[in-house]
């Protein structure tokens, strides 16, 4: 009979359970999670413009809760899904044309992509407020 | 689809899918063009913070506007529409509700794209 002790020299699968995700892995699924949250907000956004030619008041309702404090972090939230799946999607063509597929350039390119989104999410909000006075 | 795949792929056949090389070619293409969209889009939704909606109407009657706003739409159901199938393909395995969940999907962003389409149209014209 098989026994699996944790210091067996056999290779191990990657149960989820048992096996903390490497940043790689982590970064990878969660383009997968961005891509399914901006449906939800493709969703919204759609109902929004819809609202806008058939229910005005409706639009209006909207924008009132976008502007509560949950709206708006309900927005940054979407804001930062939208930058790091944009971002990430980049990467992902990057690869498909052949290049940072070596560990360490995989491991530079999560920190790239990573910052970039945080920074082009800081940088429209910080504008957004700016702009609105 | 035979422009895509490489002679090799070709000899050996299409694999246990028996398709693929469009649908990731799309993804890419779709992709892509989301990019100036997007920016262009968050752009516009940072200048319409606190409109009401006859403000937005004024925004939308734009030519400019419109006209980006519906290549948006269509981008992004169809962008959305090869996205949510690999992921529905990934983790549901009864045939029967894969099925049901992927034409859902399809009819759904038709259905969805086509009224964003007519609201922009409505306001535009
Ligand atoms: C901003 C520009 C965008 C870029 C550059 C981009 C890029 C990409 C790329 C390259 C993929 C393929 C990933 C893979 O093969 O595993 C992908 C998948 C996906 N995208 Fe986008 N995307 C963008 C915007 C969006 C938007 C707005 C949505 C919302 C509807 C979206 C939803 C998805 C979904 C659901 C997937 C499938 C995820 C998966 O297969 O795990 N994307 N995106």
């Amino acid at each position: 009979m098989l026994v699996m002790t944790t210091d067996s020299k056999r290779p191990l699968s990657p149960h989820l359970q048992v096996y903390r995700l490497p940043m790689t892995a982590l970064m990878s699924i969660s383009h997968r999670a961005s891509g399914a949250v901006l449906v939800v907000g493709t969703v919204m956004a759609g109902l929004w413009l819809i609202t806008a030619a058939f229910a005005p008041a409706y639009f209006d309702m909207i924008m009132a809760l976008a502007n509560t404090p949950i709206g708006t972090i309900v927005m940054f939230g979407f804001s930062f899904a939208l930058y790091y799946h944009m971002c990430n999607g980049i990467r992902h063509m990057f690869w498909d044309l052949g290049f940072l597929f070596k560990l360490k350039n995989a491991a530079i390119a999560n920190w790239v992509v990573l910052l970039s989104a945080a920074a082009l999410t800081s940088m429209t909000w910080w504008c957004a407020c700016a702009w609105q006075g | 689809m035979d422009r895509i795949q490489s002679d090799i792929a070709k000899a050996k056949g299409l694999g246990s899918a028996h398709h693929g090389a469009e649908h990731w070619m799309a993804q890419r293409l779709t992709a892509l063009a989301n990019i100036p969209l997007i920016i262009w889009f968050i752009y516009s939704v940072m200048h319409l913070r606190g409109v009401n909606q006859s403000e937005f109407v004024l925004w939308l009657a734009e030519p400019v506007n419109a006209v980006l706003t519906i290549l948006l739409i269509l981008n992004i159901s169809y962008h959305a529409v090869l996205g949510s199938q690999v992921i529905v393909e990934d983790y549901i395995s009864c045939k029967v509700l894969r099925m049901a969940k992927l034409i859902g999907q399809k009819l759904f962003f038709i259905a969805f794209s086509v009224a964003c389409i007519f609201s922009v149209l409505t306001i535009a014209l």
